[in-house]
């Protein structure tokens, strides 16, 4: 197994290709697999979506190796044909003729369902020249994405967004770094050292045994911008390299895993590199150590530096783009290596991140309305408005130097109306009990289905605060989404009666609100 | 003689070029637009002066006497002052002469001279080619039975009763460029003109304050093209089935406004170099042929090219103190000018190619077409992003269309280039650059950078095939 291993490490190859020996080793859980079951197990046909590389293959594959377990049975294409109910499995549904693809999910006699993987493109195409089942599927499939539960539709099937995995998230790379089997390969990496005792890259990987080391990698790998992308191919490119990449007597060594998660040659490795270099390292001194991945020496050396753990303050944040905010991402970084106590996602990010995914995690609405809020103003108002969101906008077109001194309020949606979400990996699923969730986090309005995008640069801005200088441009996209976001929630707002108008004095940096009653032909004022 | 008199003679001829003002703002050319299509309301001086805050007498309007506003009392100056907040958000509204409003109802709509004439002109060309539905559309998206949002119940209900509706005016020139049988290629720009006013018309039930918004921005994009195609139009020798057989201009699509050293930003700014060169160059054409229909008297005391340009003057309308100051403005005639040379003279003192990218900047700029600021680098076309959702919402009616057939869109309907799309010709049509295949290399680039946007700011999803559809609803 360990030869198959290690040429699947060095190949292109995907999961399908695999002995089911090798793919059962390296196999891990996703989450989606019992949802998916017990779909089919209702009778429901399931399109697992994804692009190729997003394991849409290898999920049928676990999926089918859990059925059996279940009675339920799944027949692949050139099995014989089975007695008794089964699910007929399409591995993709671009092998079938273009003519039939229309009928997949038509039933045979004894045939209780369909699985079928399908790549977005195809799908669009079925949905446009079908529609029916397909085009509802593709419409909720969509929904879902950005974090909204449609209604459910018996007559679509359930969809299976492979792509909306997080295969970070999940752990996935740390299992697999973490595994003996990897270890037995590292084993085998052929270099120069005198003893493989003393061999850096043999002696950096003990280190992987531990529990808490895994862990922190894991959150080193979080900061990888946009992980929902990420395809198992680039993974397992990336596994290759940190374990059996470099050589082990380059000065600085190139092989210990630690030191090459950020200078492999994988595109996983370029991208950790952009959020945070350790070129910033703020403790030149121990980087040696860390190259090794030898945080106990460092955590305690730290420690009996600074007991008290106050040697970084990191509450302001610096400006972006700043060698300050490199550096400061990098000392996050280093911080949530080093110091077990710290929540290293938060850290790793910056105060604004922080908050998002707190108020996430707590389902907490009224957190990102108070941004929001205080954002659209201008920071100027700065007493907590957490109840309801207004929906500020202005009828200002020409592009000036400075944005219109003044909003409008198209009304006001109350914190209630408000889910802070994730994408969803599963939808259309006959259990409503049943979420499974992707990596990218919405705001979402229920009634309108209106659903506001919360990544990372994005809620920084917010936190930062509102220029009113057109100059500062990364605002022009921002306020661009928060006013589509706002014209799609208006029509379903409190009582149009109500008007509120904010006038902004930008040289004093203070405003005047007013609040208008409009009935019956009269304007009532209330200050 | 100013640009002015120069867009005076020239206008009937090449459609659309800029006089007397090169900072004509949205408000202002929609306003002309809308005074044009529908008329100015009659008393729009008490709209102007409620907005702008004059000391206005609370019984000549309805609501505020029934709300029991006082006259200089500090809640009818909040009033007048948070009318403006809403109505005048561009500061395009004074106390004296003229106000240009955001049209948040027909009863806003004013006459300002600030436009200088170009809504008219607009009108104009685009009248001919709407169909009356659109017309309807128009007006009941401007002039609504009833409010449903609080930004339209306020306006109006502090103008009911104060206004009364006016009457549209006629063409402001039914001649030349604006004749109802134009030839192909001045038909064709027209009509794709008027095909955007329908676009944004027809909500199909979305909100109304956003598509009105839309409105603005869509009217002056109108223009802009005008300004840009309707010269070239007149002049073009090419058989023209669609706008971009008139001209193409290359638009940077990335973040604006660019790196200066950014290819594609040098490739935009040559391109809009072009395009004043051309332009510059059919204002020379067509002022050649306006002084050549002067027939001159054999017996002639004086210049027979300032008595060509004295007639001429006389027919766009001046006359007087005017028409004697503007001759007296004009380059001096020498006796070896011809009618060319002397055209040339004419356009180079106020329509000179570095003027002409000049104005194309600074009205570009307005709406995010063109930039960037004044002192930052060359003029180049570029895309703001609230542009480019008025672009999506006038080029897809569709629920979605694939990516490569909106990059196409804009290349036929509006000679906008952005990118290849389904069209692989078009690098070799494109000078900007050394060669063929760096121009195709730059201009995948350029798409890609467009993809991103769009799906960034959600006008756009990308599928996990990497196929990008835009979205019509977005």
């Amino acid at each position: 197994m360990i030869d198959e291993f290690e040429e699947f490490l060095h190949s292109t190859k995907t999961a399908d290709q695999l002995s089911e020996g090798l793919l059962a080793e390296i196999s891990h859980p996703s989450g989606l697999e019992a949802p998916t079951l017990a779909a089919l197990a209702a009778g429901r046909d399931v399109l697992v979506a994804g692009s190729a590389g997003s394991g849409k293959t290898h999920l049928l594959r676990q999926i089918s190796r859990m059925a059996e377990a279940t009675g339920l049975r799944l027949r692949w294409p050139n099995e014989d044909a089975a007695t008794g109910t089964y699910v007929e499995v399409i591995p993709d549904v671009t092998e079938v003729p273009a003519t039939r693809r229309g009928r997949i999910l038509d039933r045979s006699a004894n045939q209780s369902a369909t699985i079928a993987a399908i790549n977005e493109g195809p799908l669009l195409d079925l949905a446009r020249a079908k529609k029916g089942a397909f085009a509802s599927g593709l419409h909720l499939l969509h929904l879902a994405q950005r974090g909204v539960r449609g209604p459910h539709d018996t007559a679509a099937p359930v969809i299976v967004d492979a792509g909306s995995f997080d295969p970070v998230s999940a752990g996935i790379p740390q299992r697999i770094l973490g595994s003996d089997l990897l270890a037995a390969a590292v084993d085998r990496v052929p270099c120069g050292c005198e003893d493989p005792a003393i061999c850096p890259r043999r002696r950096a990987w003990k280190s992987l045994k531990s529990a808490v080391t895994i862990d922190r990698v894991g959150h080193i790998l979080e900061l990888l911008p946009d992980t929902q992308r990420i395809d198992f191919r680039a993974i397992w490119d990336f596994i290759e390299d940190v374990a059996t990449g470099g050589d082990c007597l380059q000065d600085p060594p190139t092989s210990p895993w630690f030191w090459r998660l950020f200078f492999g040659h994988s595109s996983l490795s370029s991208k950790l590199r952009e959020v945070a270099s350790p070129e910033y390292a703020a403790f030149p001194r121990q980087e040696a150590r860390l190259w090794y991945g030898d945080w106990a020496e460092v955590e305690s050396e730290i420690q009996r530096a600074d007991p008290a753990r106050a040697l970084l303050h990191l509450d302001t944040v610096p400006e972006s783009g700043s060698p300050d905010s490199s550096a400061m991402l990098w000392v996050k970084a280093q911080l949530s290596v080093l110091s077990a106590d710290f929540a290293p996602i938060g850290l790793v990010r910056d105060a604004g991140e922080r908050q998002v995914a707190q108020a996430i995690e707590e389902q907490d609405a009224a957190a990102l309305l108070e941004t929001l809020n205080r954002y659209m103003t201008y920071q100027m108002i700065t007493e907590p408005q957490r109840l309801s969101l207004n929906l500020w906008i202005d009828l200002g077109v020409e592009m000036r130097t400075e944005r219109p001194r003044g909003h409008v309020s198209l009304g006001a949606a109350p914190v209630s109306a408000f889910r802070p979400t994730k994408s969803l990996a599963i939808v259309n699923h006959p259990d409503s009990a049943v979420s499974v969730f992707g990596a990218r986090r919405y705001l979402v309005h229920e009634a309108s289905g209106a659903s506001l995008p919360l990544t990372g640069d994005f809620v920084a801005l917010l936190l930062r605060g509102r220029s009113y200088r057109t100059a500062e441009r990364m605002h022009t996209d921002a306020e661009w989404k928060i006013r589509r976001f706002f014209f799609q929630i208006a029509q379903f707002a409190a009582a149009a009666s109500q008007l509120k108008v904010i006038a902004f004095d930008f040289d004093l940096m203070a405003q005047k609100l007013h609040t208008y009653t409009i009935a019956n032909g009269i304007v009532q004022v209330e200050h | 003689m100013s640009g002015s008199e120069l867009a005076a003679i020239l206008r009937p001829r090449v459609g659309f070029l800029l006089g007397k003002h090169d900072d004509v703002a949205p408000a202002h050319l929609v306003n002309g637009y809308l005074a044009a299509a529908f008329g100015v309301p009659k008393s729009w001086q008490r709209i102007r002066d409620l907005v702008t805050g004059v000391d206005v007498d609370p019984n000549s309007y309805p609501a505020l006497t029934r709300s029991g506003y006082q006259r200089g009392a500090p809640a009818l100056r909040d009033l007048q002052s948070d009318l403006d907040v809403v109505v005048n958000p561009d500061r395009r509204g004074w106390q004296t002469v003229a106000a240009s409003f955001a049209p948040v109802h027909l009863r806003f709509v004013t006459r300002d001279p600030s436009d200088d004439a170009n809504g008219a002109y607009l009108w104009a060309a685009t009248s001919a080619e709407l169909r009356p539905s659109t017309l309807k559309a128009l007006r009941g998206l401007l002039e609504p039975a009833a409010a449903t949002d609080p930004l339209t119940l306020f306006a109006m209900t502090l103008t009911d009763g104060v206004v009364e509706p006016g009457q549209p005016v006629p063409p402001r020139s039914t001649t030349g460029w604006f004749a109802p049988r134009p030839r192909k290629a001045i038909a064709t720009l027209r009509q794709e003109m008027a095909s955007v006013i329908e676009a944004l018309a027809n909500t199909d039930g979305r909100g109304r304050i956003e598509a009105v918004q839309h409105l603005i921005r869509g009217i002056y994009f109108v223009w802009y093209l005008g300004l840009l195609l309707a010269p070239l139009a007149a002049v073009t020798a090419r058989r023209v089935s669609q706008v971009s057989d008139i001209h193409e201009f290359l638009v940077f699509a990335d973040v604006p406004p660019g790196r200066p050293d950014d290819p594609l930003v040098v490739g935009s700014s040559r391109s809009l170099q072009e395009t004043s060169q051309e332009l510059h160059e059919a204002y020379r054409a067509e002022a050649e042929r306006a002084l050549e229909t002067v027939t001159v008297p054999d017996r002639l005391p004086g210049s027979r090219q300032e008595f060509r340009i004295r007639v001429l003057l006389g027919e766009a309308g001046l006359q007087g103190a005017t028409l004697d100051k503007a001759v007296n403005a004009v380059p001096r005639a020498t006796a070896g000018n011809t009618v060319s040379s002397y055209a040339g003279a004419l356009v180079a003192q106020s329509h000179s190619p570095e003027a002409v990218s000049h104005s194309l900047r600074t009205v570009g700029r307005m709406i995010g077409l063109a930039g960037p600021a004044r002192g930052f680098g060359a003029p180049r076309f570029l895309l703001e992003t609230p542009m480019l959702s008025t672009l999506v919402r006038i080029t897809v009616p569709e629920p979605s269309i694939p990516f490569a057939d909106f990059v196409d869109r804009l290349r036929t309907r509006f000679g906008m280039i952005v990118g290849i799309g389904n069209d692989d010709e078009t690098p070799k049509r494109l000078s900007l650059w050394d060669s063929t295949d760096a121009t195709r290399d730059l201009l995948i680039r350029n798409e890609d950078a467009l993809r991103s946007r769009l799906i960034s700011a959600g006008l756009a999803y990308q599928y996990s095939d990497l196929n990008t559809e835009v979205f019509g609803s977005a």
